[in-house]
């Protein structure tokens, strides 16, 4: 047998302030009587019965310890455990919904505990292999038969604010199943309901409020949706800028209801974040954030004297644009893109995106190729690129008077099979190049020309405002890149610095995070994020079905919580005391 | 002590004697003797040397015979008042009550032209004088008075003892029963002793139930032995039951030597309540 609260011991000193209460009780009190004559015949005749007068004198006292007793032992939740033979995959559901707190402690420490149990029942030679199901399926411990090594890693594991991926580590389970015979294979959650594994249910139905969405205006008002898992409850909302609390509203929230509140924040506040008050079950979705994020700004020049490409590149409102000769080209720095109509410069720039239209000159692999007469429909490349770039494009009644087919990079656009758009990148460095020149085709007077401008620019250069964007913990997070930019890196909430590759996939902190992208001169720009509790995991309020108490191989791996039947013995017993202290009086 | 105004309605009442007076000095009580009281008796025929005061004239108009009128001899009864005045009956207001019921006994039986001793018992015993007359009701208010309940309860052994005046009397004993050595040998004395007597059971209402609970020092008033007891419910049903068996077996022992039982406890109001009991047990008539 097991205790699955073993902090309901405490309860044991209640035996010490019955005894002393019954010891306290004895100081007698005196009294003067006209004789003692009578007393001395009730006393006698009370002596006649007196071994069993000896026990009703102290068999309150005996009920009451035994009450006591009771009551400790069922705030202890014993459990028996039938415990588990052989290799066992031990499998935890690290979803944010284990950090509910039930009774001092919550279902991930609920399930450590019994795991435990679990262990301690096996026997020198078994193996164990523990997965923790966060948002990705990990391999926690392999085949290990170090059973406190076991425990150790058990007890370290921690819920995530995120998802659990359980299907994933219950397939990995089931894939080492099929090599090893009589494979165990436990699953510790509160809410998996798979039928491939046998589920060790944690937790109790609970009661939880979650800040669900957050979002804040220009002027800094910020408008909170609230959702109530539990009974109709009033619910404060605590509005801190900046750290500092700036406002508080409080709103009715009807069982089960999703409602909103608006708050108001100083405008120009960077970090506006929002607190539920007061606790509940699950502390993790109390809090949401937002982060204001600057926009950056792309320094572009255009070389060359062509209306219709100005007019298309200044639809995009984060883009400077400069106008400059070939020759002028090299005096300028900080720039983002160079965009060259026609002649080329003899060496291109070393930094900076390429975007050239009629190139008399290979560029990052592109080369142009006979000039030569068009007849055909424009038609969009094969690739992801060529998909993205073209992307509400009509193509339809572009004529070419003629072209310069392209060679290398990958193809965007094609006539006839040959390329008159190409993507090519290396270096970090994005090149678009176009295989005609604009004045020979009608393509600028069609309305998918800006639309075609915009989206190279998008691939070109990123917005990194809008490419970033909040999450959910657990998620991959893509970070923009800053083609300016000579180091990037992200600080997590706890003060944590990542190296900034592309992809964040440590993302299991709640929080404001900050994306910082360091330039050549010294200058940084900060990209600020928010991550957030997953929000599916907020509803605590039912638990799934347990099938860890079925029969494996003639062991219970769960075992049986013996509480009720505690709780009903105390209560047989406490009617026994009831009519003994009538009895007794 | 009692109140004149009391004292004035006691005037209507007197105390009762079952069996004529004998051998004592002349009184109101009828006794078996002939005499010259107002109440008739019979007739005889007249004979010579007889008091030519007491012919029937009557009778002599209407038989033409000589009768003579003969009276009833009125003498007076030796009243002995025992009064219990150990240290028990100090307890739980039971002594003004006993000490009231003494007097008021006492005033009935001197206005009943009767002769009135008081005894104390317990703490050594005390005697008054042998009083009579309503002058001896102060005497005897007197005598109460300086009283104060002391020292431990030997029924038997004290009314064995007790220097009763010879001849038939009334000996009415007022006790709470609390002696060691019982009362019924000391009630059987007295009836050997030729006294009508009675009991009078004087008990306080806490002595009747007892609000004790949980563990207690009992000290006895009498002896100041001491006693700890864990009060239970149980051991007070023990109690209840000891002091039934004490009263029914009081009640049982008297009604069975014919002696009147009187059971009163101390917050009966005397003037009302114990006049009443007193009147109803046959000690008192109007």
């Amino acid at each position: 047998m097991h205790w699955l609260h073993p902090a309901g011991a405490w309860a044991l000193l209640s035996l010490a302030a019955i005894a002393a209460l019954y010891l306290l009780r004895r100081r007698s009190e005196s009294h003067t009587v006209p004789s003692l004559l009578l007393w001395q015949r009730a006393v006698q005749e009370q002596q006649a019965m007196r071994p069993f007068q000896k026990l009703k004198k102290n068999i309150l006292l005996f009920l009451q310890l035994a009450l006591a007793a009771l009551l400790a032992v069922s705030l202890m939740r014993p459990a028996v455990s039938g415990g588990v033979r052989g290799e066992t995959v031990f499998v935890f559901d690290l979803s944010a919904s284990m950090q509910t707190v039930e009774d001092g402690q919550s279902r991930l420490q609920e399930a450590q505990r019994r795991a435990d149990a679990l262990i301690d029942s096996m026997e020198p030679g078994d193996r164990v292999t523990v997965l923790a199901a966060g948002a990705q399926a990990n391999i926690a411990l392999s085949r290990s038969a170090d059973l406190s090594r076991a425990r150790a890693v058990i007890d370290g594991l921690r819920a995530g604010n995120g998802g659990a991926d359980l299907p994933a580590a219950v397939s990995l389970a089931q894939a080492m199943a099929r090599d090893i015979d009589g494979l165990n294979i436990l699953v510790f959650s509160d809410t998996y309901a798979g039928a491939d594994a046998q589920v060790i249910r944690v937790g109790q139905p609970a009661q939880n409020r979650a800040l669900l969405s957050l979002s804040v205006g220009e002027g800094g008002q910020a408008f909170a949706r609230v959702a109530n898992y539990g009974d109709a409850a009033s619910v404060t909302l605590e509005c801190y800028a900046d750290g500092n609390l700036c406002d508080m509203a409080a709103v009715e929230a009807g069982a089960g209801e999703t409602v909103s509140a608006l708050l108001q924040a100083p405008a120009g506040a960077r970090t506006v974040q929002v607190k539920i008050a007061g606790e509940d079950a699950l502390a993790a979705d109390d809090s949401r954030w937002y982060a204001a994020r600057s926009a950056a700004s792309y320094r572009a020049v255009l070389c060359g004297d062509n209306l219709f490409l100005e007019k298309a590149l200044s639809l995009r409102a984060d883009l400077t644009l400069l106008r400059a000769s070939v020759e002028e080209i090299s005096d300028l720095t900080d720039i983002d893109l160079f965009i060259f109509d026609g002649a080329l410069p003899e060496t291109l720039p070393e930094t900076g995106m390429l975007l050239c239209v009629a190139p008399t000159g290979t560029v990052l692999g592109v080369s142009p190729g006979e000039t030569a007469s068009a007849s055909g429909a424009l038609r969009a490349g094969a690739g992801d690129l060529a998909g993205r770039l073209t992307e509400n494009l009509s193509l339809s009644d572009i004529a070419l008077r003629r072209c310069t087919p392209l060679e290398g990079g990958e193809p965007v656009l094609t006539l006839g099979g040959k390329t008159l758009l190409a993507a090519a990148e290396a270096d970090g460095r994005r090149a678009a190049v176009l295989g005609f020149d604009l004045h020979d085709s009608n393509l600028p007077l069609k309305g998918d020309f800006p639309v075609l401008i915009q989206n190279l620019l998008s691939w070109l250069l990123p917005d990194a405002r809008s490419a970033l964007a909040d999450g959910v913990c657990g998620q991959t997070v893509a970070l923009p890149a800053d083609v300016r930019a000579q180091h990037a890196r992200v600080i997590t909430p706890s003060g944590r610095t990542l190296p900034a590759e592309g992809a964040l996939e440590d993302t299991g902190e709640m929080g404001v995070y900050t994306l910082e992208y360091a330039y050549a001169d010294g200058a940084v720009r900060s990209l600020p994020f928010a991550m957030h509790m997953d929000t599916d995991e907020s509803d605590v309020r039912q638990v799934g079905p347990a099938t860890g108490d079925v029969s494996l191989g003639g062991t219970a791996p769960a075992g049986m919580e013996l509480t009720h039947w505690v709780l009903l013995a105390l209560l047989a017993l406490l009617l026994v005391e009831w009519g003994v202290s009538r009895r007794v009086g | 002590m009692l109140s004149d105004g009391f004292l004035h309605r006691l005037d209507a009442l007197r105390l009762t004697a079952r069996s004529p007076a004998q051998g004592g000095a002349g009184g109101l009580r009828r006794s078996k003797a002939l005499g010259t009281s107002v109440e008739f008796s019979d007739f005889r025929e007249y004979a010579p040397g007889d008091d030519l005061r007491r012919l029937d004239w009557n009778a002599y108009a209407r038989f033409d015979r000589l009768f003579l009128k003969l009276f009833m001899e009125e003498q007076e009864t030796q009243v002995n008042l025992l009064v219990d005045a150990s240290a028990s009956m100090g307890e739980r207001d039971k002594w003004p009550f006993a000490r009231d019921l003494a007097a008021l006994l006492a005033y009935l039986a001197l206005r009943g032209g009767d002769r009135v001793t008081m005894y104390a018992l317990g703490g050594g015993e005390r005697h008054s004088a042998s009083l009579s007359g309503r002058a001896g009701y102060m005497r005897a208010a007197e005598f109460l008075d300086a009283l104060t309940p002391a020292g431990e309860t030997r029924l038997c052994a004290d009314i064995a003892r007790l220097p009763l005046r010879p001849g038939r009397g009334i000996s009415l004993l007022i006790t709470d029963l609390m002696s060691p050595d019982g009362y019924e040998k000391a009630l059987q004395s007295l009836q050997y002793r030729r006294q009508e007597a009675a009991l009078l059971h004087v008990l306080s209402p806490w002595e009747m139930n007892p609000e004790l609970q949980g563990m207690v020092r009992l000290v006895d008033s009498e002896t100041g032995e001491e006693r700890e007891l864990s009060v239970t419910g149980s051991l007070l049903e023990s109690y209840h039951r000891a002091l039934s068996d004490l009263l029914r077996g009081a009640e049982r022992f008297c009604h069975g030597r014919g002696m009147p039982y009187l059971r009163l406890t101390s917050d009966m109001d005397l003037e009302k309540e114990a006049l009443r009991a007193l009147s109803a047990s046959g000690l008192v008539e109007a």
